[in-house]
């Protein structure tokens, strides 16, 4: 009588076995890779290493050499990192072809052989291979990773895209999270904030950083006493219960930044 | 088989241990060869196996961070997979279980330590001669790419079926 697990430890032959084998090295490359990148957005640090760091595993998972990440800000497309002949970091670029069909709530990758690249920089547009996956978030696309071959290269496996997916979308939470786009900011959260006066928000905005009224008054360079009375005005303008309330009402106001 | 062709053969060992690495380049520069570059970083290895071009790799299991079949994992990415890059694997896990894991994960041969220094050398030369045979098939065609026609790059499909079409050349996957 075999059990499974008999079953699992003598494969029927060779080729079973060789198949089962290159399945499990693989997944372990594509775990280390979420690992990896799960490590570099983990620790406090420079955000623009840690992309950039991501983005070389990510080249090194498809071993392709060329890449860019982009992420959408302030309505453009914005260069965070990239390697090889792409545009620089911080570079705006125009969204259209491939990229505006990515960017349109486009769910999975884009692959892409023999085609012209409008992400490459120079003369030669032709690239083999262009991978593009959507930085998905929400349900919106709010970015997109490129990874680019020169030469020709085989299609990507789909589990490695499937990876890169999951990448993908940990790169839009790590990137909207610093962004603090003011769009969070509503229609009446807008108005409740235009009732502080200029002084009142500034107390507002200091008080996620958990200051204390006298180290907020010699910050704005008024009496303690003051800053007190400022307090206890934003509580009562914007009905919150305490300072703790009150300072997690501004950090969501994206007023800490 | 020229063995002077053979003697300018690039090898790339990859060991996290630096007395098995003397050991191992002490015995190909005894058998004559003069292009060994080794590693202790396997983390470095894919860097130097894209600069170096090596037409072997002898390669350890065991090491720390980046272990043997992460390296033969990675190498089977880059590769080309009409390419002949044999890679011969040494370790002192002579477990059926890392024999079965690194020869499915495409090493051309398996030693376990401790070895005989001749038959290891032996094994060397055999895989080699193998490289070199598939060298020198590609200096014979050049242009004329090894992988099936459905894996080429569109241009180059166009040329050879142009090509086959005007009756120059047979198709030899055609079944």
């Amino acid at each position: 009588m075999k059990t499974p697990a008999d079953q699992s430890d003598t494969p029927l032959n060779a080729r079973a076995a060789r198949v089962r084998y290159r399945h499990a090295e693989g997944s372990a490359t594509r775990l280390r890779l979420l690992a990896d990148a799960g490590g570099a957005l983990a620790v406090d640090g420079n955000q623009a290493t840690a992309l950039a760091i991501i983005l070389g595993k990510a080249l090194e998972l498809l071993s392709v050499e060329d890449g860019v990440l982009l992420f959408v800000k302030d309505d453009g497309l914005h260069v965070y990192a990239g390697q090889g002949p792409v545009p620089p970091v911080g570079a705006r670029l125009a969204v259209n072809g491939a990229l505006r069909t990515l960017l349109q709530d486009r769910q999975l990758p884009l692959v892409r052989q023999d085609v012209q690249s409008s992400l490459r920089i120079g003369r030669e547009k032709t690239v083999g291979l262009e991978v593009l996956i959507p930085l998905c978030f929400g349900g919106k696309n709010v970015g997109a990773l490129a990874l680019i071959s020169a030469r020709q290269v085989p299609s990507p496996h789909a589990d490695d895209l499937a990876t890169l997916q999951i990448l993908g979308t940990m790169l839009a939470m790590a990137l909207l999270v610093t962004s603090k786009p003011a769009a969070r900011i509503s229609g009446n959260k807008a108005a409740e904030l235009k009732t502080l006066t200029a002084r009142e928000l500034q107390v507002f905005s200091l008080m996620p950083r958990g200051l204390t009224n006298a180290a907020m008054a010699e910050q704005l360079g008024i009496a303690t006493g003051t800053v007190k009375i400022h307090v206890e005005r934003i509580l009562h303008k914007l009905d919150l219960r305490d300072r703790t309330q009150a300072a997690v009402c501004a950090a969501d106001y994206g007023l800490d930044a | 088989m020229n063995e002077d062709d053979l003697l300018s053969s690039r090898v790339l060992i990859i060991d996290d241990q630096p007395a098995n690495l003397r050991l191992l380049e002490d015995l190909l520069t005894r058998e004559g060869l003069t292009h060994v570059v080794s590693t202790t970083d396997a983390q470095r290895a894919l860097d130097l196996y894209a600069a170096f071009d090596p037409d072997l790799i002898i390669l350890d299991l065991m090491m720390p961070e980046l272990d043997g079949y992460a390296v033969l994992e990675q190498l089977k990415r880059r590769g080309d997979p009409y390419d002949y890059r044999p890679v011969l694997v040494v370790t002192a896990d002579a477990t059926m279980e890392a024999k079965r894991r690194a020869l499915s994960l495409g090493a051309k041969d398996f030693l376990t330590k401790p070895f005989d220094t001749i038959e290891a050398m032996l094994r060397v030369w055999n895989l080699l001669e193998t490289r070199a045979l598939y060298r020198r098939l590609q200096v014979l065609s050049p242009g004329e790419p090894l992988a099936p026609i459905r894996f080429q790059s569109r241009p180059l499909a166009e040329d050879t079926i142009t090509r086959r079409l005007e009756g120059t050349e047979t198709d030899p996957d055609y079944k």
